[in-house]
């Protein structure tokens, strides 16, 4: 598939050199994207990360102050979200609250060539779709959240649209609810076979849902990749700690008589992954992932092996979180299987762990890298 | 302790029903001795006594008529500009920034005193040679009713959430469609309600018309001067039409924003 997609042609939607400004705040900066076609793919950032405006710029509603939007190979920076291709699921839905569901979805198939028939049909049948048959002349008004998010959707998909962007679609929606319907964008999406270009600050969300990730902070493109890929090698410190839970150690790169290279933190040592290689006296972060942390007997098998102090033992049903301390106060948070965490000790005790080295990742610091 | 409570509610009642009747029982009173037949200026003694003597007294003055036609037609005008004029400011509002400044500004003219709005516009149309005509009494009842009008239509502009119109676009309506399909409609409240206050507003102006009319008066300048001149009571009658005319517009205003408020209850 990913052949297909290199030899095929352009992507679905190019940003190139993307930056737009408010004023004096900088809300994008020199974002550059490709999008394939019959992507999921999520811009996932903090709230203000400029995500959102990243979106809308893409649908026509802000335009870039500097930089290109491309959709299907046509720079668009110039036209109207009515001459777009995309359609958008807003964040708070803005279904028209004067019209009924059937007007509602509809509105869109009133701007291309169809009698009033042909838009009755389609819209029952896009009703159907996401599984609100017999709604079509509701009022919007009564409708529950849930049911407006679907006519939201309905609204957007009736057109048959290329490209679906999604605008936090499922922020308005309750926990318990709010799953569910992830698993259904996502069965939508494999149905479909569109585009769509979701916008969320919600972890967990983007994980489940994507193709890819794109992580936004500050206006910037941190990484884009896969979920497991983010998870696994995170490209910077921002991605490393804002997906998932990660231990970070701080330090710089000292080299043995041997010319074996390690981290020195805070007068402990760490050995880093084979296969990489940095100038003596690099700023670095080596990111550990509380599961790939082994306890007790195991531990003893690494050469990363270091006897610790236990702060805090959370039960947590199949897993047990373990808080743990180093003698050079380093802290650590460690998940374990629930049946092999030690039960006799408490907090105060001595425990062993330790890693895997290939298990971690390191990365250099730019210098200009601002701690949040 | 819930005996002073209760105490305190029903004074706060009787205060309102009294501040309501202290409101509404001059006009009222107008209305009631307008039906009594004799030169007395007195409530009719008993209900056989109500005549519609002076209504139609009323229609026979020769002019009155003309007075209520120009009355009639400056209203409507200033009602078609002045809604017009509060959509504009209602769409311009939307867009704004610092939307306090704007507000102040439009609202500013509330302040000026009638007297001097009209003998100021009076000046500036002799300067620039515009002679007065219904024209220029429409030109001072817009200036007057709009800061009212634009208010009322601000409310339901305030109502309209940017989302909804960019839906609009995103499915594919120019800026013209989405007016239409989706601004106008959930906005005409306010602007019809806009257009009331123009008409009204305009319908009781004296000062303004008084300094800006050319030879046809209007109907409260009719009345003026049939005042002045000692009238007989066919000018309680006037006054007691005019109120039932103005108190019959806004109660029909009311059912219909009660109509449209139902009809789209959860819209904010």
């Amino acid at each position: 598939m990913t052949n297909n997609i290199k030899n095929s042609n352009e992507p679905d939607i190019y940003l190139r050199n993307l930056s737009k400004k408010f004023g004096d705040i900088v809300a994008v900066r020199d974002l550059t994207l490709e999008v394939h076609k019959g992507e999921f793919l999520t811009l996932l950032g903090p709230s203000g990360s400029g995500k959102t405006t990243t979106l809308r710029m893409i649908g026509g509603f802000e335009k870039p102050t500097e930089g290109e939007v491309y959709i299907q190979g046509k720079l668009v920076n110039d036209l109207p979200p009515n001459k777009r291709s995309t359609r958008t699921v807003f964040q708070d839905l803005a279904l028209f609250p004067h019209m009924t569901v059937g007007e509602n979805i509809e509105y869109g198939l009133l701007f291309q060539s169809y009698n009033k028939i042909d838009r009755k049909a389609k819209a029952l049948k896009t009703l159907e779709l996401v599984d609100l048959e017999g709604l079509y002349n509701r009022k919007v008004t009564t409708l529950s959240g849930g049911q407006k998010q679907r006519v939201a959707l309905a609204r957007a998909l009736v057109t048959q649209p290329p490209i679906l962007l999604l605008d936090e679609p499922l922020g308005a929606l309750d926990e318990k609810l709010r799953e569910r319907m992830q698993a259904e964008l996502k069965n939508l999406h494999q149905k479909l076979g569109i585009t769509f270009i979701a916008v969320t600050h919600n972890q967990e969300e983007a994980l489940t849902m994507s193709d890819r990730i794109a992580i936004i902070n500050n206006g910037k493109l941190e990484q884009v990749a896969t979920p497991r890929e983010l998870y696994e090698n995170p490209k910077t410190e921002f991605v490393a700690d804002f997906i998932g839970i990660a231990n970070i150690i701080r330090g710089q790169i000292i080299e043995d008589n041997a010319g074996v290279q390690k981290v020195l933190s805070n007068s402990l040592e760490f050995i880093i992954p084979p296969n990489v290689r940095f100038n003596k006296g690099d700023a670095v972060i080596l990111v550990i992932r509380p599961e790939r942390i082994e306890i007790g007997e195991k531990a003893k098998g690494h050469k990363n092996c270091y006897s610790v102090k236990v702060n805090n033992i959370l039960y947590k049903g199949v897993c047990s979180e373990l808080y743990v301390i180093f003698e050079n106060s380093q802290e650590m948070r460690i998940r374990v299987e629930s049946k092999s965490c030690p039960k006799d000790k408490r907090p105060g005790d001595k425990i062993a762990i330790g890693w895997d080295e290939r298990e971690t990742v390191i990365l250099k610091i730019e210098s200009n890298y601002m701690r949040k | 302790m819930k005996a002073g409570k209760e105490l305190i509610k029903i004074c706060l009642w009787a205060f309102t029903i009294l501040a309501i009747v202290f409101i509404f029982l001059p006009s009222f009173y107008l209305l009631v001795i307008s039906f009594e037949p004799s030169e007395l200026e007195r409530i009719p003694r008993n209900f056989s006594e109500f005549s519609l003597k002076w209504y139609i007294r009323l229609f026979q003055r020769e002019r009155l008529p003309s007075a209520i036609k120009q009355s009639v037609m400056v209203g409507l005008l200033t009602a078609l500009i002045t809604s017009f004029l509060s959509l504009l400011s209602g769409l311009s509002y939307r867009k704004l920034r610092k939307k306090s400044y704007f507000l102040g500004l439009l609202i500013f003219p509330i302040f000026v005193p009638g007297i001097i709005a009209a003998l100021s516009l009076s000046v500036f149309f002799r300067l620039i040679n515009i002679r007065s005509s219904m024209y220029t009494v429409v030109f001072g009842h817009v200036l007057y009713s709009l800061p009212y009008a634009a208010i009322v239509t601000l409310v339901s502009f305030s109502g309209l959430r940017e989302g909804v119109i960019e839906a609009a676009r995103d499915l594919g309506a120019n800026g013209f469609r989405a007016f239409t399909d989706i601004i106008f409609p959930l906005t005409r409240g306010g602007i019809f309600g806009g257009a009331l206050f123009g008409f009204l507003l305009s319908l009781n102006e004296f000062i303004r018309a008084y300094f800006l009319s050319g030879w046809q008066e209007t109907l409260s300048m009719y009345m003026f001067g049939q005042m002045k001149g000692g009238a007989d009571h066919s000018i309680y009658a006037l006054a007691g039409l005019i109120l039932s005319v103005s108190i019959l517009l806004v109660i029909t205003a009311m059912i219909y924003f009660a109509f449209i408020r139902y009809s789209s209850r959860s819209m904010s």
